[in-house]
């Protein structure tokens, strides 16, 4: 049993200890994971999601469930990566649970996919041209700076999929981005 | 916030730096507040479960513990009948004979009547 930390102790304290004390049922630890960890969750569901509060949603979500199953850690330094593939779960879970909407919007595309795209187009706007697969691995590469190997742990993806998806996601990404004038890829 | 540096395979270095300018600093404290809300709605709900679980094993235990009784109480009956006449049976001459002939039967088996 790790002993609780006194009152401030928490902010400074290394993550290896706070997730200890997590683990052993402190709330207020849990707490502190959630404020040192809320940034890092929350942008990675808001490339994924491209709607803030359906992002912060999923993030809440995210964070509950950690709370809830945190006993089931196997090991502390294993907590950031956890809770991210907790996070990937929750937004695939929600882009299976709202597949048909996104069919249709996939069909509309694929009738005119340059001319739909708003012309505010941005780096969401053009994670959103891709389908939810492909923009799972372009964000968890080039947003989480994970290797093919680690995608495919954290999306449950076949590697030779995640490797195709990546090379396939990034070059339709430069093309979207491209076609809308954006400086950083041309 | 953390920063990316560890790329294990080949990636395009300009959607890099693009997601690397992408990545905002978010306002925490409305988030926090609301987490702290849904976390304290969660830990309700799973008192609320757990009290609903002890009243429906203390519902189930009064319904099913009278016929289990009941059961049980036959039961013994039951064995007590039987025993009385095992008991009967054991200490009538064929009781002794058939007793005697399953330990001549286990000494075999165990070779104790073996010569050595």
């Amino acid at each position: 049993m790790t002993p609780a930390l006194p009152g401030g102790a928490l902010a400074a304290a290394n993550e290896t200890t706070v997730v200890l004390l997590a683990m052993n049922g402190d709330d207020e630890a849990y707490g502190e994971l959630v404020r040192r960890r809320q940034g890092a969750i929350r942008n990675l569901l808001r490339r994924l999601t491209r709607e803030g509060s359906l992002a912060d949603d999923l993030a809440q979500q995210t964070f509950v469930h950690g709370w809830q199953s945190i006993r089931a850690l196997k090991s502390p330094g294993a907590f950031g990566g956890w809770l991210r593939k907790l996070a990937v779960n929750f937004w695939l879970q929600h882009a299976r649970s709202s597949r048909q909407e996104v069919a249709l919007d996939e069909d509309l595309r694929a009738e005119n996919p340059v001319a739909s795209v708003s012309r505010q187009l941005d780096l969401d706007a053009a994670l959103a041209q891709l389908p939810s697969d492909v923009r799972l691995c372009i964000v968890l590469a080039y947003n989480e700076g994970m290797s093919h190997g680690e995608i495919s742990q954290t999306a449950s993806i076949p590697l030779g999929t995640v490797k195709s998806h990546i090379t396939r996601g990034s070059a339709r990404l430069r093309e979207l981005l491209h076609a809308y004038g954006d400086a950083h890829v041309q | 916030m953390p920063t990316v540096t560890r790329m294990s395979n080949e990636i395009d270095d300009r959607l890099l730096a693009l997601f690397a300018e992408a990545r905002q600093t978010l306002p925490d404290a409305e988030f926090l507040q609301s987490f702290l809300a849904r976390m304290e709605r969660a830990r309700r709900r799973q008192r609320l479960r757990r009290i609903a679980a002890v009243v429906l094993l203390g519902l189930l235990a009064a319904w099913v513990t009278p016929s289990i009784l009941a059961t049980t109480a036959a039961v013994a009956q039951a064995v007590g009948e039987q025993s009385r006449s095992y008991g009967a049976l054991v200490i009538s001459p064929a009781g002794w004979g058939i007793s005697m002939l399953i330990g001549f039967i286990v000494l075999l088996r165990t070779g104790a009547l073996r010569r050595r």
